[in-house]
């Protein structure tokens, strides 16, 4: 993973000029992995030509992005970076046909690869889910989405706050709640799968889930109340899509 | 006015002192677009663990890979020095994954957190233990099934004619495929 201090001091000896090219070449060897796969990291753009592109595209521009870099401010390199890559992304899509292209463009999982059975029923549990959001009146969407995450944008935050009066900044803050609770859980679940004698079918979770306990503790209510809510939600779905479905 | 991204960065990574940490706060609970880069980073530093390599471990693999063959083409002229072919591609340390083609029975090998994801696929059946001799897995491979091996243990992969094991060494550190 990204060493903060060995980047920072790299681009220190670079904004220097010491050993310009080696150092240049050094860094763009660390950061590579983070340009190349910051279209799907951070927008679900997984078309290798995009990826590929986007890299080319900040490669020309990195030279400026080091110079520039304050290396001396209060913040991890990687963290600050992900700004600079997400502001030159979005320029970077509204050239020429990109825009087009990155909106008609449908989700492709690329970077685990599944047993072609898991590609079919991935595909179906985000429909699924999907589904039952554009379903559900807007409070239970709220739940659902902090349910599963991946659905959460951040308008989602300014609902919260209508309905249990929490400040949107104060709730991203606590989000790392829901995200920790998930990694935790992933963690068990891989070490659990891996002492067993037979194949796994399917170890992982297409999107990762919250448990009703993450989300009482980021909405400082009762984990019961969430899950009372959480079983109004299936009954939802029962009735709207003929399925008692809940991730 | 809104704070500059170093700023927003380091509310963030949770380096601010209190003061300043209060005053950006209030100010994203009244801000949609600071709202929606904060939002951005915390759900970027998340989901970059699914795509970004734990380094270390995969060019290791890679390393070994590459110190075998050596090491094969060395070995007298008793030993199948074709035993293990491998196709390794600049683009796969970014990709995260690893093929080694046993004959009829390949093998990819893919970097999870702290574990090695074993791939087969082929036409062909092999037989998976552990250092036990606990068998994990026999047959046919059509079927692409898939393990999380814990690299602690040793594992072995036999096919009718070749055997390939996965370890890491303890002593280096180094984890590998010897076939």
């Amino acid at each position: 993973m990204l060493d903060d201090r060995e980047i920072k001091s790299l681009i220190l000896h670079y904004q220097n000029n010491k050993d310009k090219d080696n150092t240049f070449n050094r860094i763009k060897e660390i950061l590579s992995e983070y340009i190349y796969h910051f279209p799907a990291i951070a927008f679900d753009s997984y078309e290798e030509d995009d990826k590929g592109d986007f890299y080319l595209y900040i490669s020309d521009r990195l030279e400026k992005i080091l110079t520039e870099y304050q290396v001396q401010e209060n913040c991890l390199f990687k963290t600050y970076f992900y700004l600079v890559l997400r502001r030159h992304y979005l320029n970077f899509i509204k050239s020429s046909t990109r825009e087009k292209k990155w909106k008609t463009e449908s989700i492709k999982e690329e970077t685990v690869s599944y047993q072609d059975k898991n590609k079919e029923d991935e595909n179906n549990d985000l429909e699924k889910v999907s589904l039952l959001l554009a379903s559900l009146p807007p409070f239970y969407r709220l739940i659902l989405k902090l349910r599963c995450p991946d659905f959460l944008s951040p308008e989602d935050f300014l609902e919260i706050e209508k309905y249990f009066h929490l400040k949107p900044g104060e709730m991203i803050e606590k989000l790392n709640i829901i995200l920790e609770d998930i990694r935790e859980k992933e963690q068990k679940r891989i070490q659990f799968l891996s002492a067993k004698t037979k194949s796994p079918k399917n170890p992982y979770r297409f999107f990762p889930i919250a448990s009703p306990q993450a989300i009482a503790k980021m909405l400082n209510i009762y984990p019961r109340q969430v899950s009372k809510w959480l079983f109004e939600i299936k009954k939802i779905a029962q009735q709207k899509i003929g399925e008692a479905y809940v991730p | 006015m809104c704070p500059n991204d170093y700023q927003i960065a380091a509310w963030v990574d949770g380096l601010l002192n209190e003061t300043e940490k209060k005053e950006i706060t209030e100010h994203i609970n009244h801000c949609p677009q600071c709202l929606e880069k904060v939002f951005f980073l915390k759900k970027t530093l998340y989901r970059e663990k699914y795509f970004i390599s734990k380094k270390s471990l995969l060019e290791r693999i890679v390393v070994f890979f590459e110190k075998e063959l050596l090491k094969i083409k060395e070995i007298p002229n008793n030993f199948q020095s074709n035993l293990l072919q491998y196709s390794y591609r600049e683009e796969n340390i970014l990709k995260n994954y690893l093929e080694i083609s046993m004959e009829d029975v390949n093998l990819i090998l893919e970097k999870e957190d702290d574990f090695l994801k074993l791939t087969l696929s082929g036409t062909g059946e092999c037989t998976l233990s552990d250092k036990n001799k606990r068998i994990l897995f026999s047959g046919k491979v059509s079927q692409k099934p898939f393990f999380l091996l814990n690299l602690k243990e040793s594992y072995f992969l036999s096919t009718e004619t070749k055997r390939v094991e996965l370890y890491a060494e303890s002593t280096n550190d180094k984890t590998g495929v010897e076939s």
